[in-house]
């Protein structure tokens, strides 16, 4: 196997890095990783590739939509692609997104050599890649799933959806959800397990913490997705009658099931990219995050009010005014954690010396537009307001500004903010700009006049309307808006290619940044640290960097030493790094279950085999040691610093 | 030790112009916002009804607070980053670091939560008033309303008639609505004299609505409900007491001279044909009757009949065998629902639509 050499000069002058270590590189090296860096780029690969392909399919609506009385798709076509635009958005491109960020960053930014589970972190992957598979198998088997991405009930019983769209959503949704509990547990341990000495819990910087709260999100609220979308798998393959009314099933218990997930799920989006922008505004504001404490523990409320909210998406099925008065309070009540994070954001750059990079504007977009869709929530947290734009295109421009306007913008920021560091260069910072303006104005040219749409009355999910409803101009506006939306996305595509090629090489610390993984080269070698570093403050390379700012003494704590490096200079490379070996297995158990499931469609033999490959990869994962042995210490496992150089 | 970036300062020019470009296309979409009352005819924003009037109540009370929190907060948040763009360095070259302020957090927050208040008290009130048709205006007009795939059937109970696609109304009277499915979940929606209540199979729910003006007011099934979810329109067509009773009295006793051609129009309106297929030339689910027997039609497979009876025989009891070019495969079979007297009926009723 070819190795690397990835000796880089360090560019902070305390830490040492100078050790000539190699990596595995090819394919197979790629398919069999379990490092916790490669994973986060393969999971920012795949979900890149999804928001194009749920791109495509919002261009394709909007062109149906151009118009009044269209026809350039068909409804049955139109419904497979909002229902698969909205499914591929949520769990192919912003929570894999999120994902991506979570493992590439998490370990680096609590000084840890990889996650706590590194191959089920593998795992997690091809799960979800063979789970996207199963989900858009449909498209290619005579149709996709096209009952909306809520799915309600009991429109998915055999009855009225008998094709097998619905089945393909079933299936994809369960291997689906493998997928992020086994990140989010791992999450969770490494986060709680793994952290450098010296990190408390409140030094551990936000993004971590986000991911922390989302991990346990996503562990709280998926079960319940499991459990609805198993009862409807037994009403569609076992002829069962949980959401059956005539058999005395309820549609409504699908509803419940579903936003008891789809509530949080809300939150599971959004928090990550919470953490993103208080980790780059502090940077770009050259200020400390301001009130951390109150940023943290507010992520922590709305995760608590985020599971006493689900019945706000049915103020309309006639509750009664009790429980609808309740869940109005309740979801009134979550603006205000939700507001404590927006003012300490704007209080951060507050008497901050403005670095207003293309970073720092997406994170500035993402308040900004954020601030909108938080402001249309109040609105219709109020159930008689409600009744008139639920269900309508308000409430499309709603979620949009929460998700595009906010995750996304956060997200894309992140890509650039964290490009350097994953990829060794730099990219070009006008080229990036003008991404961001692009990708504002089309955002609000397409999303804004969807508030006018829905006030005017226009309901979601209509493959067509007529002349005289007063609609066609601003559905035109908005088709045209996405022009600018896709050029904006054109810039972003040339901009990774071209400096992923030709790019500037990027020194380990290009934005002066107060984080862990801004400490060690760029890209990272594979073993991360050299020496697990020691972790005095919030803001641990600022005290490096700036010890008379942020020394351990402007914090007024005298029982801590005053120590400003995190890497004792007197200290020699860890001799032996415990890094994990590469496997096979995780691939071969995920495939199994993916054969498993897709034998529910088409004959139980398939089961039986699925099982028995998911066997053989459980068996081998099982006996396969976790850690490098003698012999494949010299093919895979070069740790052993080979060089060092005293700097 | 410390390194610093160079050139942090280039392209401040550039930074300002796209503060003011970031200004200027907010303030534009603000702008918009306030010219966006259309006069559509689903308008949410029209109120021609008490229940609607009940619901402005807080619905106009929350655009104001929301247009003041908006503009302050963004306001806020973009005079930061205009004045702090450019901030005096400290002597150690680092902003003051401030790590945050008590006093702040619990302001950011109180103050919030009074504003909250002020919009809780009348949702509250508003919710609770809406749940009971008042009685305060005499005995309300009961209505059930049956959501079909994809029409809505109108039965007046104490009337003993029924309608389809339009629910008829008198003025100022209050209409006790009750909501049922007969097969998805749908719901009822016509934005200008109440919101949206679903209809959901197994369950009955509760509306009530009124018309202050006489006039036609457009609804919409606001639940997508499958493949015609979107043509799944109707109208509520409110008119005098007079003129409300006239309708009730030829429902009542209709004129049609009886015979096979009567019967089959009462068979349209019972099996709910003319829910999709209107019989006077207009837009519809499906193609309207008027004039259709006689008339070629074109499939969407390019293909084309004369419809005769053996055509219309076809399309109800294998409905999707041929679609007629612009409409979509949506309609049921009545294979084993209709006999075969009934389909005479109906080609009858329909023949005497092109006559």
């Amino acid at each position: 196997m070819a190795t690397r050499a990835i000796a880089r000069p360090s560019q902070v002058g305390a830490v040492k890095h100078d050790e000539t270590l190699s990596e595995p590189r090819g394919l197979w090296s790629w398919i069999t990783t379990i490092d916790h860096k490669r994973i986060g780029i393969m999971y920012l690969l795949l979900s890149i590739f999804y928001l194009f392909v749920g791109g495509i399919e919002a261009g394709l609506m909007r062109v149906q939509l151009s118009h009044p009385d269209n026809t350039f798709v068909s409804a049955d076509t139109f419904n497979q692609l909002f229902t698969m635009h909205g499914t591929t958005m949520i769990f192919l491109a912003v929570m894999p997104m999120s994902a991506a960020f979570f493992n590439y960053l998490v370990p680096l930014m609590i000084g840890a050599r990889d996650v706590a589970f590194p191959r089920l972190n593998a795992f997690s992957w091809w799960v979800l890649l063979f789970g996207s598979i199963v989900l858009n198998l449909g498209w290619f088997t005579g149709g996709a799933p096209n009952a909306g991405w809520f799915n309600y009930a009991n429109l998915t019983s055999s009855a009225f959806s008998p094709g097998h769209n619905v089945d393909w959503w079933v299936l994809g949704i369960q291997i689906l959800g493998l997928s992020s509990l086994a990140t989010s547990f791992n999450m969770i341990v490494t986060i709680i397990n793994m952290r450098a000495p010296g990190m408390g819990l409140m030094r551990m910087p936000p993004f971590v913490w986000m991911t922390l709260i989302t991990a346990v999100l996503i562990v709280m609220a998926f079960p319940s997705l499991t459990v609805g979308t198993t009862f409807l798998m037994f009403d569609r393959f076992f002829d069962t009658n949980f959401f059956v009314p005539e058999a005395g099933g309820s549609p409504l218990l699908w509803q419940h099931l579903f936003w008891v997930f789809g509530h949080p799920e809300v939150y599971i989006m959004i928090l990550p990219a919470f953490g993103i922008v208080s980790e780059i505004i502090p940077v770009f504001s050259r200020k400390p995050l301001f009130g951390y404490s109150a940023v943290i523990f507010s992520g922590i409320a709305i995760a608590i009010l985020g599971f006493g909210v689900w019945a706000h998406h049915m103020f309309t099925v006639g509750m009664g005014p009790v429980p609808t008065s309740v869940f109005a309070l309740t979801t009134m009540l979550i603006a205000l954690p939700t507001g404590v994070k927006i003012f300490n954001w704007t209080f951060t750059m507050w008497g901050g010396h403005l670095n207003l990079k293309s970073p720092m504007l997406f994170m500035i977009g993402f308040i900004s537009m954020f601030i909108i869709g938080g402001i249309s929530g109040v609105m219709h947290a109020s159930p008689p307001v409600d009744m008139q734009q639920q269900d309508s295109y308000f409430v499309v421009a709603h979620f949009h500004y929460v998700l595009f306007g906010g995750s996304l913008f956060g997200l894309m920021g992140a890509i650039y903010y964290w490009f350097p560091k994953m990829s060794g260069r730099m990219f070009h910072e006008g080229l990036a700009k003008a991404h961001f303006v692009f990708m504002f104005l089309g955002f609000n040219f397409v999303f804004m006049p969807m508030h006018w749409l829905g006030l005017e009355g226009m309901p979601r999910r209509i493959y067509t309307y007529s002349e005289d409803t007063g609609w066609a101009g601003w559905n035109l506006f908005i088709s045209l808006g996405l022009f600018v939306l896709v050029f904006s996305f054109i810039l972003f595509t040339v901009n990774m290619l071209m400096s992923l090629v030709a790019g500037e090489k990027a020194p380990s610390d290009p934005w002066d940044s107060d984080t862990l993984e801004w400490s060690i080269p760029s890209p990272p070698p594979f073993y991360n640290f050299a020496h697990i570093p020691t972790v005095t403050t919030r803001v641990p390379l600022w005290t490096e960097k700036y010890p008379d700012v942020y020394g351990t003494g402007a914090h007024g704590s005298d029982s801590e030493p005053e120590m400003h490096n995190i890497y004792p200079a007197d200290e020699e490379p860890d001799a032996s790094m415990h890094m994990p070996n590469p496997s096979i297995h995780p691939l071969i158990l995920a495939f199994g279950i993916t054969i498993g499931f897709l034998g529910l469609l088409i004959h139980p033999g398939v089961i039986v085999l699925g099982g028995a490959i998911a066997f053989i990869g459980l068996f081998g994962w099982v006996l396969q040691p976790a850690v490098g042995d003698g012999e494949s210490h010299d093919e895979h496992d070069p740790v052993e610093p080979v060089a060092h150089t005293a700097r | 030790m410390v390194r610093r970036l160079s050139g942090r300062r280039s392209g401040s020019g550039q930074r300002k112009n796209l503060s003011r470009v970031l200004l200027f296309v907010t303030l534009t979409m603000m702008t918009l916002l306030l010219t966006a009352c259309g006069d559509a005819p689903q308008s949410t924003l029209i109120r021609k009804g008490a229940a609607a009037e009940r619901i402005w109540d807080v619905y106009g009370l929350l655009w104001i607070g929301t247009a003041v929190v908006f503009l302050l907060v963004e306001g806020l948040l973009f005079y930061t980053v205009i004045r702090f763009r450019r901030a005096p360095k400290t002597a150690h070259g680092r902003p003051v670091p401030v790590h945050g302020n008590t006093k702040l957090e619990i302001v950011w927050t109180v103050i919030p939560a009074l504003v909250l208040v002020f919009i809780a008290i009348p949702t509250v009130q508003i919710i609770a008033d809406l749940s009971e048709a008042p009685t305060h205006q005499g005995d309300p007009l009961k209505v059930d309303v049956i959501g079909h795939q994809f029409f809505f059937e109108f039965d007046y109970p104490e009337l003993g008639i029924k309608s389809t696609n339009t629910m008829y109304i008198p003025t100022g009277t209050v209409v006790d609505i009750s909501l049922q499915s007969n097969d998805v979940i749908h719901s009822f929606w016509v934005p200008q004299l109440q919101g949206k209540t679903d209809l959901i199979p197994g369950r009955t729910n509760r509306m009530w609505l009124e018309a202050s003006e006489e006039g036609t007011y457009h609804g919409q099934c606001a639940e997508f409900c499958g493949l015609g979810h979107a043509l799944m329109r109707f109208q509520v067509e409110a008119q005098s007491q007079a003129d409300f009773d006239a309708w009730v009295d030829q429902q009542q006793n209709p004129s049609t001279g009886g015979g096979e051609e009567g019967q089959g129009q009462q068979l349209a309106s019972s099996l709910g044909c003319t829910g999709c297929h209107t019989v006077d030339g207009s837009a519809g689910v499906g193609p309207t009757w008027q004039g259709l027997y006689g008339h070629n039609v074109t499939f969407t497979d390019g293909s084309s009949a004369t419809v005769d009876d053996a055509y219309i025989t076809e399309s109800i009891l294998d409905p999707n065998a041929k679609v007629v070019e612009g409409f979509q495969p949506l309609m049921p079979s009545f294979e084993g629902r209709v006999t075969d007297a009934d389909i005479q009926a109906i080609i009858a009723y329909i023949k005497s639509l092109s006559e």
